[in-house]
């Protein structure tokens, strides 16, 4: 009876003395609390912080200060974001659409919003175009899709939009739209007041007129807890926005936001000189909505309550993958002039190959969106056009992972390690071999395209002045003749940090984990990363998950390493290094936590 | 007989019900199980914010109480609200506007699939070992073999790019041509199959040989005789494939650009849209026990041997 426990004696002997033989692993502190940041805060600088102490100081000084100083502040921030290496940028996002070779008079917003009412197709003025799939919201403040965006900046305009660019395709410039004029002065401990003189005469779709407390009363209700809009804290440089966003019962009126109806002024005093606000107020979630139309969360379903002052009106609404979307001119937009539409439709669709066939017959004139496999074929074509877009393709690194606690010890030796995984990947062959569609490999983390304006008001781009030199040079080099420099430099740094090293490969580096989210690009890059470690030695796991449980998981910090993009909201650096504040919703790798 | 009647009827409806309920609990609580909610995006959204959406659409009441307030209005056919429209739609709206047009292609494909299917079937059992079963059998083989998405994507490059006689989408009833014949495929070559096997079976049975024995004609044996019988199985099978036929296809609906209700079922998941998920879920459920209902009283019909219970 006694040799019934003998398979459970077995087990737990082997498994001791499996225990036994690896030894206890050793007692690590979270190398959070093992700082190595650098910042320089009002001209001293400090060596050895923690990262809300170097990261968060910086972030927090350009909310107070403006011009070339802040300029500064924010190239530090990503000085100190990438020496952490926890971030490794892989390309800069492009914007691939199919424009009709004989379309005159499209143009879009640097933020990818297209524009058509100036448009026509071989001098016709009605035709259909395909901007993406049905709307989840087509209210201002809710919406937070690009394709709902492309309806509500054709439906409604802010105090200021995009002025139609002379050359190209991309607007550059804002232009006065329901505002004539605005001025600046400025105020205490560094505030800024705007004073926006509406244009006379401004009416909504359906004959009414335009107030400034029209202006004032849809920001509320957009900046509210009440409606917690998605983009609500597009509103946090206006005073007032922290009361407003609290008040969970009303649409709390913004402070800083004062509306005079006999005048038609709007006063907006901001918490400092936010370079990038006048783009802000031609954002969708900045439109004046029309509130005693807001019956219900289903306002804007209906294209008779659909009202709107923007250049056309929705004539008929059939908001579902397959349906489309008219529109007519608005007899009371005040630049009647110059639209040239008459009666425009959105076909909506989903599905890549169902745009291109639509295309191809001619139905439709435009889609904003190209199968992969087509890019190719389609890129030979003189209706096939890449802007750029303001975003960024990275890894990411969990600053908090414990896989290689054995051999490293100290964030700085964890740092040398991320870099040197970084400086092994080919991003000019991920460029041309897997994405195909016109990216660049990058090598700063602000996205190409992004604007700063120097001490004598013209304007630079970012990445010319990216680097800890500020000269253009980026944080590692990403030319074709570069990689192979990159690999050795790579292996010396992973060497000095005590793995093993056999002249071809390293024999002794943990298996790593890369989660991806499910898709035919991501999974591409995916294996071809495994494939361009495993020629050194070291083993990429691959991890595919399902959309929004990748979301979780990687908000969450249960990863290792991870794919990851961001597109800005705005033209300005802060826009992608804001986010990884320890605080931050959007900190993915954890820093600070 | 009607007492009979009426015993199986209030039998059946209640075992309708005792499903519904068991369906209703288990996607419920899947639903829960299953990492990340409405409300997670990549721009993530702010803890008060977040706290607030989930208030309002009532996701932060306990579990159980959401549980049984579900219970109660699914019920009463009241599916409430999509999250993902932030209450601008209501999930019975996007069920009726899809099944629209998911219902119309899907009857029509259901009807060329038991049509076309039943004919072919029987031809392939009464031709059984010529070229004609064999080619009918291939034929029907491949069919299912190839993934609906290749067909559909060859069809929509053939008729609409290359040779341009058919529209790209739903705009007009000649779009509804290509998503009927595509959907129609994999059930048909199921049918094929099935008829092709009974009437085999029904063919070598003695009342047959009687028949031809008594100077039956073809046609008479065919219609009076052997139908009736080779068509059960199709009977049964029927049923549940036109529930799951009606509600659509997310491949055929997505490449066609037909505004059906298919892709609804994915999409609502992958957006974690609750009360959507739960009022999908729970229609598809009614409609596949109807369907199974009718199924069995025509079964009854067609073979009146059999009992109702």
């Amino acid at each position: 009876m006694k040799f019934k426990r003998l398979p459970q004696v077995i087990v737990l002997a082997t498994v001791g003395t499996l225990c036994a033989c690896n030894g206890p692993l050793p007692e690590r502190a979270a190398h959070k609390d093992e700082a190595i940041y650098s910042a320089t805060i009002d001209g001293v600088k400090k060596d050895n912080l923690k990262w809300a102490d170097a990261y968060d100081a910086v972030i927090a000084k350009t909310k107070s200060t403006s011009g070339a100083v802040r300029n500064e502040y924010l190239h530090q921030a990503e000085d100190i974001l990438m020496s952490t290496g926890a971030i490794a940028p892989i390309y800069y996002y492009t914007d691939i659409f199919m424009e009709n070779e004989k379309m005159e008079g499209f143009f879009s917003s640097p933020l990818g919003y297209k524009f058509f009412h100036r448009a026509t197709v071989d001098k016709a003025t009605e035709y259909t175009v395909c901007v993406g799939p049905k709307g989840d919201s087509f209210d201002p403040a809710i919406n937070s899709a690009v394709d709902g965006a492309i309806v509500i900046s054709h439906v409604f305009e802010g105090l200021y939009r995009w002025k139609q660019p002379d050359a190209g395709d991309v607007a550059a410039d804002l232009e006065p739209a329901q505002a004539a004029s605005y001025e600046k002065v400025p105020g205490n401990d560094g505030h800024v007041k705007y004073t926006f003189k509406l244009r006379d005469g401004i009416k909504y779709s359906d004959g009414t007129a335009l107030k400034a407390s029209d202006f004032a009363n849809s920001w509320a209700r957009a900046a509210s807890g009440k409606l917690a809009a998605d983009y609500g804290y597009m509103f946090d440089c206006i005073v007032g926005y922290e009361d407003t966003a609290a008040d969970e019962a009303n649409f709390k009126p913004l402070s800083g936001v004062k509306a005079d109806d006999e005048k038609g002024e709007l006063e907006v005093e901001l918490i400092s000189d936010v370079p990038y606000f006048l783009e802000l107020t031609a954002f969708p979630t900045y439109a004046p909505v029309k509130l005693d139309k807001v019956t219900g969360d289903d306002w804007w379903t209906t294209a008779a309550n659909y009202i709107g002052n923007g250049p056309l009106k929705v004539s008929k609404m059939d908001n579902k993958d397959g349906g489309s979307i008219e529109f007519v001119p608005n007899e009371n937009y005040w630049d009647n002039a110059n639209t040239k539409v008459t009666k425009l439709t959105f076909a909506l669709s989903d599905d890549d190959d169902n745009q291109l066939a639509n295309y191809k017959k001619g139905d439709w004139k435009f889609i904003d969106s190209v199968p992969n496999d087509q890019i190719e074929t389609l890129s030979k074509g003189k209706d096939y056009h890449v802007n750029g877009q303001l975003g960024t393709y990275y890894v990411i690194f969990n600053v908090n992972d414990k896989t290689l606690n054995r051999t490293l010890k100290g964030e700085a030796e964890y740092a040398t390690f991320r870099k040197a995984l970084s400086l092994l990947i080919d991003r000019n062959y991920i460029c041309e071999k897997i994405g195909q569609a016109g990216q660049e490999p990058a090598n700063t983390f602000v996205g190409k395209g992004i604007m700063e304006k120097n001490a004598d008001g013209s304007l630079s781009e970012w990445t010319t002045k990216s680097g800890p030199k500020r000269d253009g040079a980026g944080y590692f080099k990403v030319g074709k003749n570069d990689y192979e420099a990159n690999c050795a430099e790579a292996i010396e740094m992973i060497k000095g940090l005590g793995f093993k090293f056999d002249g071809k490969k390293f024999t002794n580096i943990p298996a790593l984990t890369y989660l991806y989210n499910a898709g035919t690009g991501h999974k591409a890059i995916a294996e071809y990363l495994q494939g361009a470690f495993k020629a050194y030695g070291i083993n990429l796991k691959l991890e595919s998950q399902e959309w929004a449980t990748f979301l979780n998981t990687r908000k969450d910090g249960n990863y290792s390493i991870a794919r990851n993009g961001w597109l800005a909201d705005y033209n300005d650096a802060c826009s992608f290094l804001d986010m990884w504040t320890t605080d931050s919703g959007n900190n993915d790798a954890q820093f600070g936590r | 007989m009607n007492k009979k009647l009426g015993f199986y009827i209030l039998k059946r409806v209640l075992l309708a019900l005792l499903t519904i309920v068991i369906v209703i609990t288990v996607t419920f609580f899947a639903m829960q199980l299953i990492p990340g909610g409405p409300f997670t995006s990549e721009k993530a959204v702010s803890p008060e914010s977040l706290e607030r959406l989930q208030a309002k659409y009532g996701l932060d009441k306990p579990l159980i109480v959401q549980y049984f307030n579900y219970l109660l209005s699914a019920l009463r056919f009241d599916f409430g609200y999509s999250i993902k429209s932030r209450g601008a739609v209501t999930v019975n709206h996007i069920i009726s506007e899809g099944m629209k047009y998911s219902a119309t292609i899907g009857l029509i494909a259901a009807f060329i699939a038991i049509v076309v299917g039943v004919i072919l079937g029987s031809l392939a059992a009464y031709k059984h070992n010529t070229i004609i079963d064999r080619i009918i059998m291939v034929l029907s083989t491949a069919s299912v073999a190839v993934p609906s998405f290749i067909v559909s994507t060859i069809f929509l490059y053939l008729f609409c790019v290359v040779w341009q006689i058919l529209p790209a989408n739903g705009s007009d009833w000649r779009g509804f041509i290509l998503p009927t014949i595509t959907l129609s495929f994999s059930p048909m070559a199921y049918i094929i199959r099935l008829t092709r096997s009974s009437t085999l079976d029904v063919l070598n049975s003695d009342y047959i040989r009687t028949a031809y024995a008594k100077g039956a004609s073809f046609s008479r044996v065919l219609y009076k005789h052997s139908l009736r019988n080779s068509l059960t199985p199709v009977i049964t099978y029927a049923g549940p494939m036109i529930a799951f036929i009606l509600t659509g296809s997310l491949v055929v609906e997505k490449i066609y650009g037909i505004p059906g209700i298919g892709r609804e079922f994915v999409t609502s998941i992958t957006n974690r849209d609750y009360p959507e998920v739960m009022g999908l879920t729970i229609f598809l459920t009614y409609l596949v026990i109807i369907m199974v209902l009718v199924s069995d009283i025509l079964y009854t019909v067609v073979n009146p041997r059999v009992d109702l219970d």
